[in-house]
């Protein structure tokens, strides 16, 4: 993907339809204005050409009248010329031995005819002078007559210098424009050779130009609008003289100058050098001008036509601001429709934009559906699509946050039951353990007492070995032995009792086990459904489930236990209860002892095994309990772990409500539809 | 191995982007084309023929004109061309031969293809070349003044017309140093033609012709006409003696006494070049009659003399011939430049009206006669081999090929009676001695 120029403005962060609204202005403006600049240009050029063209036309027009004239009036002349009477009349008058009355006659002729043909063919003034150049007749009064034209004052100016030049080349000329004494307005002349009619010169007759017809086409401005103007100059010792008028400055000939290579009046510079051309100058007035230059070779004037610069690109401004308008009047309505068509499309993305940032925020509710089948409808119907989906799946999330939730309350508060209960079970363990070191203490001392009755047996043996007078006290000791006996049934009565509530807490423990292994079971399943979450709880309750399991057996055990010792104290009950019969037998029959010392000694001698036996069973019963006592111990132990595992469960089940409620709260930041 | 290189790089980058691919081609191709018609164009030189005799009896005249000829070709070059494209100038020697000369004109024009011929001094050459220029439809600039007499629609005669060089002459002389004339010319066309008009005007005038006799062309001898001039005793030598003829004519003539004082000759045809190899003895104070000298004080003049001897040495010097030789030059570039093309026929449509400001002054092609608007001047030769002019006609005089004393009818005559007279040559080829000059 190109990285295009931001160029300072920034443009790939901005909106779409900016963008698209930038892209596509540029795209129209810089055609647009290309072909524009150039048109302008272009049209600018060809209307330049175009002036310059016309302006052109215009001085060839001026020129070639111009030469025209100048070529009918060197014509006329020369027919002047050659017009018999005027040469015999100026012959007669050249003739210094003339009489008075010929030269007045031929004066008169010559006036008659030079006026007659001068006035008819373009001429004002007439002069005629001889071969040599002296005046012989003049139709105005300007020269002494007789005064040489070529030698006298007037020999260094145009009218001289044509009379010089006329009558060696002995053709006709025209002179160069210039103001006399006399007349503020500048004059030229014609002169032409007068000839005989065999052929020899007569003189030189000079015509004054009538000047109208020149200032009439050289005052004639049509077709070069306002500001068109007519500059003629002439050259002369490197200054450029205007000889006729100009427009807007009729006193401009011979007063207004150029000299050559002044930065202004370029244009009748060149023409007076012969250049056939035109361009834009700054004129003699030093104005901005489109000009044409020729040059008219008869008068030797350089033309220049002008038009002020403005006026003749006029139309280009014109043109400017028809294109400048036509540009405006296209961009406006095409921008618009630019900025609708970017609308139309950044308006559906705006509003996916929004929907989309609604969803990241967290609310679900909105709808959007879009009607249309162009990229955007699609985009937001997708959209809409997967906001639903979300919605659903958020809803079903919910769902099943709070069936965690409801199975982790319970699984809190079937763990903690267990942790009660394991208490419980912990109490009472303490309980039988202190029963069982009871048991354990009675039957160290009925061992020790046991011990003593062995011993006291045998000393009853030697009592009754040695006395039998120790009667008395064998009855008396009988007694005791039967209180004994008694307090020994209490005992084992005792230790059954106990034995029995062991039983039932080894039942309540075994239960519970069940029950712990039933609800590890159902936390197993949970986890499960809780996915992820749950994981670190399945392992949990695999543990508690082996602990319960481990609960399970140590309560097998304790109940064998308990069994073997329920036995043991019936046995010993019943070994009481017939000690004890024994004993009341032999209390009652201790007046038989006497007699029966033998049989007493006999009988204590019998006793001994059974004292043995019961010996034995004290020891085994306290070996058994000490059994008891050490199983509690490890039970104890085990009911700690348990303890311990129940509240590591505990401490699970809360991380788990915890987890639970960060879902919770995660998911309670959607609003949902 | 697997390093990228820069054409690798390149092609990857013109396969992804197509566009900016296609654009660049075809930006590329249309430059090439572009460039290769510019550079096509503008290596195409213009070709020109120079027609001159660069040997024989004409060359002394003739070979400075090619140089001047060549110079303002020069200058047209560095001024940028013509038409932008160089200006290229193709010599042609016509030997100072007639048939030469066409031989010459048509190699230049079937071969050479020359847009525009500029030669010629005699009028001999002038008029045998003037029926190839015809038929070919081409354009010739003739740069020496001449007899008139005629109006080919191929040929621009910039040169001076009769009343703007022989006439002039005639009244002056008349005028100033006397009225008895004898014409002196070399034996061919131009001399029988201006001493024709010469007569008619000498007789309007009232002068008279004491005598007229042809110097066979090319000949070294003078010393008949000399002889009769001597025994005429006329107050002026009128004199159309032509090329290696004149220093035969000039040293004869001091041998044989005469000085230019008591009979001063007015030649139409030696100037500054002529006389620059001529003895100062045999030349000075004797007249020419040019619409150009040298010592014309004109700023324009001065910078072209400058010019010419920057290019070619400062001991040269610009003779009437030269100068018009040079300005025929730039008339064409410049009416090739007014009418935008090479083509003979447009730039013979467009000289028509031409000015241009000359170093002798503001000259114009005149329309109606096909020659130029000149000016006229009498110069005296002086010691140190100059030519002061005597008497200016100051600005350019309209041509008028046709003397008013006949009528063209008249002269057309006279022109075709000489012409057969001559074995259908426009020089007299039975007066003429040695073999090798033989046409």
């Amino acid at each position: 993907m190109t990285r295009w120029p931001s160029w300072g403005l920034g443009i790939q962060h901005r909106s779409l339809a900016t963008r698209l609204v930038f892209w596509f202005t540029v795209l129209l403006l810089v055609p647009m204005l290309i072909i524009s600049i150039t048109v302008d240009r272009v049209s600018n050029r060809a209307l330049q050409e175009d002036v310059l063209e016309k302006l052109g036309m215009v001085a060839r027009d001026k020129a070639s009248s111009l030469e025209i004239l100048a070529y009918d009036r060197t014509r006329s002349a020369a027919m002047i010329g050659r017009i018999g009477r005027i040469a015999n009349a100026a012959m007669t008058l050249a003739n210094p031995k003339a009489t008075a009355n010929d030269r007045i006659e031929q004066v008169e002729v010559m006036g008659r005819l030079t006026s007659l043909f001068a006035s008819n063919l373009g001429f004002l003034d007439v002069i005629v002078v001889c071969p040599k150049g002296n005046v012989l007749y003049q139709s105005t009064n300007r020269f002494d007559l007789g005064s040489s034209l070529v030698n006298g004052p007037l020999r260094d100016s145009p009218l001289g210098q044509l009379v010089k030049r006329s009558l060696t080349l002995l053709e006709p000329d025209i002179s160069d424009f210039d103001v006399y004494p006399g007349s503020e307005l500048p004059q030229g002349f014609v002169s032409a050779p007068i000839i005989r009619e065999d052929g020899t010169k007569a003189g030189l007759v000079i015509l004054q130009i009538n000047d109208k017809e020149i200032l009439e086409i050289l005052t004639n401005y049509t077709g070069l609008g306002r500001t068109g103007n007519v500059i003629v100059g002439a050259l002369k010792d490197e200054v450029i003289h205007v000889v006729a008028p100009i427009r807007g400055r009729p006193d401009a000939a011979f007063k207004v100058n150029v000299g050559v290579g002044a930065p202004y009046g370029n244009d009748i510079q060149n023409a007076v050098i012969g250049n056939l051309g035109g361009g834009r100058v700054r004129s003699v007035l030093k104005t901005d001008v489109l000009a044409s230059w020729i040059y008219v070779p008869s008068f030797r004037w350089g033309i220049a036509i002008e038009q002020n610069f403005s006026e003749a690109t006029d139309m280009v401004g014109d043109q400017r601001m028809a294109l400048f308008g036509a540009v405006a009047a296209i961009i406006t309505p095409i921008l618009l429709i630019a900025l609708m068509v970017a609308r139309s499309i950044s308006g559906p993305i705006r509003t996916a934009v929004q929907a989309a940032e609604r969803v990241a925020a967290g609310d679900l509710s909105g709808d959007l559906s879009a009607y249309g089948s162009d990229e955007t409808s699609k985009l937001l119907n997708a959209l809409g699509k997967m906001v639903n989906d979300l919605n659903s799946l958020i809803s079903q999330v919910q769902r099943s946050t709070i069936d965690l939730v409801s199975t982790a309350n319970s699984l809190s508060a079937m763990t903690r039951t267990q942790s009660d209960e394991v208490k419980n079970l912990g109490s009472t363990t303490t309980e039988i353990a202190a029963a069982t070191k009871e048991i354990s203490a009675t039957s160290e001392e009925l061992l020790q007492r046991m011990t003593r009755i062995s011993t006291v047996t045998d000393h009853t043996q030697e009592l009754a070995n040695s006395g039998q007078n120790a009667i008395g006290t064998m009855e008396t000791t009988m007694r005791s032995l039967s209180d004994a006996t008694h307090s020994i049934s209490d005992r084992l009565g005792q230790i059954s009792q106990k034995t029995n509530i062991i039983g039932s807490v080894t039942t309540t423990i075994t239960k519970i086990a069940d029950q712990t292994n039933l609800l590890s079971l159902n936390a197993s399943i949970e986890a499960e459904k809780a996915g992820e979450y749950g994981v670190g709880f399945a392992v949990l309750a695999r543990e508690i489930r082996r602990l319960a399991d481990q609960t399970a057996v140590a309560t097998l055990d304790i109940e064998r236990m308990i069994r073997e010792m329920q036995d043991s104290v019936t046995g010993g009950v019943v070994e009481m209860d017939k000690f004890s019969e024994q004993v009341n037998r032999s209390v009652s029959d201790t007046h038989l002892i006497g007699e029966r010392f033998g049989t007493i000694i006999q009988l204590v001698q019998d006793l001994l095994p059974q004292f043995e036996a019961v010996h034995e069973g004290m020891r085994s019963q306290s070996a058994g309990a000490r059994q008891i006592r050490d199983s509690m111990v490890t039970l104890t132990e085990s009911v700690r772990v348990s303890a311990q595992s129940l509240d590591e469960t505990r401490a699970a089940t809360h991380r788990l409500e915890a987890a639970i409620d960060e879902l919770r709260s995660e998911i309670s930041a959607f609003r949902l539809g | 191995m697997k390093s990228s290189s820069l054409p690798a790089t390149i092609g990857a980058w013109l396969k992804g982007n197509p566009i900016a691919a296609g654009l660049l081609l075809t930006l590329t191709v249309v430059a090439a084309l572009f460039a290769g018609w510019r550079y096509s164009h503008s290596q195409t030189s213009v070709k020109i023929g120079l027609l001159h005799a660069l040997s024989g009896p004409m060359a002394v005249s003739e070979n400075p004109m090619v140089e001047a000829e060549l110079l303002a070709i020069e200058e047209i070059n560095q001024d940028g061309g013509i038409l932008g494209r160089p200006l290229e100038a193709v010599i042609a020697d016509t030997g100072s031969h007639a048939e030469s000369a066409i031989r010459k004109a048509e190699q230049l024009l079937d071969k050479d293809k020359v847009s525009a011929i500029i030669g010629c001094w005699t009028s001999a050459c002038r008029k045998s070349v003037r029926p190839i220029i015809e038929r070919h439809n081409a354009l010739m600039i003739y740069p020496m003044a001449y007899e008139g007499l005629e109006r080919s629609p191929n040929i621009i005669y910039t040169g001076a017309a009769p009343n703007q060089q022989v006439l002039p002459a005639v009244n002056w002389a008349y005028e100033n140093i006397g009225t008895r004339f004898y014409l002196l010319g070399s034996d061919y066309v131009w001399p029988h033609a201006v001493n024709a008009i010469v007569r008619d005007q000498i007789r309007a005038l009232g002068g008279t012709v004491v005598g007229e006799s042809y110097l066979p062309f090319g000949s070294l001898d003078a010393r008949e006409s000399v002889a009769a001039i001597k025994a005429s005793q006329p107050d002026v030598v009128l004199s159309t003696v032509v090329g290696d003829s004149n220093p035969a004519l000039y040293h004869e003539f001091r041998t044989a006494g005469l000085t230019s004082r008591q009979i001063p000759i007015i030649s139409f045809s030696i100037a500054e070049t002529e006389i620059q190899g001529l003895p100062g003895a045999d030349i000075n104070g004797h007249y020419a009659a040019w619409g150009y000298f040298q010592s014309i004080t004109r700023p324009t003049n001065q910078a072209f003399v400058e010019r010419f001897r920057r290019k070619y040495g400062d001991a040269r010097v610009v003779s009437d011939v030269m100068e018009t030789a040079y300005f025929s030059a730039l008339l064409w570039a410049r009416a090739v430049e007014r009418s935008g093309t090479v083509d003979p026929e447009e730039v013979n449509h467009a000289l028509l009206g031409i000015n241009l400001d000359a170093p002798e002054g503001i000259i114009t092609v005149d329309p109606s006669t096909r020659h130029t608007w000149r000016s006229f001047n009498i110069g005296q030769i002086e010691g140190n081999q100059t030519i002061r002019i005597v008497w200016s006609a100051d600005h350019a005089i309209r041509p008028v090929p046709y003397p008013g004393s006949r009528s063209i009818g008249e002269w057309d005559n006279f022109l075709s009676s000489l012409f057969n007279s001559w074995d259908h040559h426009w020089m007299n080829r039975r007066t003429m001695q040695s073999p090798e000059e033989q046409p």
